[in-house]
């Protein structure tokens, strides 16, 4: 099995947890027409309540982004050889992979089983891979295999 | 990369997705999980049949499951060098690996942002970790690159 940098892994998890909160944070806000499209009764959280929201709940949001931040640059590294491209290609292909195993189906799943409206998913839709490419290009950028501990 | 094998695997996945699916939605079973509150939320619940759909949703629902399928097959075949293990461990290495991006994060997302019951989100959680080490199974059994298969061949 290949040999893991821990240490990039977790400088790369920590990285796009904090840009999670700047692209996908930011977007909801400048984007948030998109969470008054009927049905509302939806959602939980709008950028209109903006950071009023339970203790628990930053909790849970703050200790499941960051660990799922790491666990993906870990996932990462563990693939890195396998994924097309060099460099900040590599990053991007890894970024498309997980748009499409990870946001689409989740995606679909919402369109088919839920009453939410089109116009929100399609947003989504484009939000999450443009989130995506840049959490893979991160990544990428900061995890180099040839910079083994 | 065997194209074949890539088309086999995934119309597997696809066969078997729509087989063990029914299972953990059962009204018997687990259908339930649509009856915690909010209840508004779902367009479609178990106890509702599939035709009852309208047409244009049973063609997304069925084309879409099948290209997903097809995809996660043809993904494996790119890592397959790249993810540990031989034959039905391989699969399920896979299957671990996919968890995270596949269920994790909409699962977080939509405890997050939306009006769905806890309960439910952590049944779907763990009901979608048996279906995903499953697929990643049927797809190590299926797909198999030549030199790989011959090294297991000799191990036996």
């Amino acid at each position: 099995m290949k040999s893991i940098n821990i240490t990039k892994v977790l400088f790369a998890g920590i990285a796009i947890f904090f840009i999670s909160f700047l692209v996908g944070g930011g977007s909801y806000f400048i984007f948030s027409g998109v969470f008054d499209l009927e049905p509302r009764a939806i959602w939980k959280w709008t950028p209109a309540q903006g950071f009023d929201m339970p203790a628990e709940w930053w909790i849970i949001l703050l200790l499941l982004n960051i660990i799922l931040a790491v666990v993906f640059a870990f996932i990462y590294a563990l693939i890195e050889k396998g994924l097309p491209g060099k460099g900040i290609r590599k990053g991007l292909s890894f970024g498309i992979i997980v748009w499409i195993v990870g946001p689409i189906p989740a995606l679909v799943t919402m369109y088919l089983m839920m009453n939410i409206a089109t116009g929100a998913l399609i947003y989504f839709t484009l939000q999450s891979l443009f989130e995506w490419l840049i959490y893979g290009a991160v990544i990428s950028l900061i995890y180099k295999a040839e910079n083994k501990l | 990369m065997n194209v074949k094998k890539i088309i086999i695997a995934g119309l597997a996945v696809n066969v078997i997705s729509f087989l063990i699916s029914p299972l953990f939605f059962s009204t018997s079973l687990f259908g339930w999980v649509f009856n915690l509150e909010p209840t508004n939320i779902w367009k479609w619940t178990p106890q509702m049949s599939l035709t009852s759909m309208p047409a244009g949703w049973l063609i997304f629902l069925f084309s879409v499951n099948t290209a997903l399928a097809v995809f996660i097959a043809f993904l494996y075949a790119i890592l397959f060098k790249a993810i540990p293990g031989t034959g039905i461990k391989k699969g399920l290495v896979f299957g671990l690996l996919m968890y995270p991006m596949s269920v994790l994060i909409p699962m977080f997302s939509w405890y997050v942002m939306m009006n769905v019951a806890g309960q439910a989100v952590l049944y779907f959680t763990l009901e979608q970790l048996i279906e995903i080490l499953v697929y990643g199974a049927v797809i190590g059994v299926i797909y198999k690159e030549k030199e790989f298969a011959a090294k297991e061949e000799n191990q036996l």
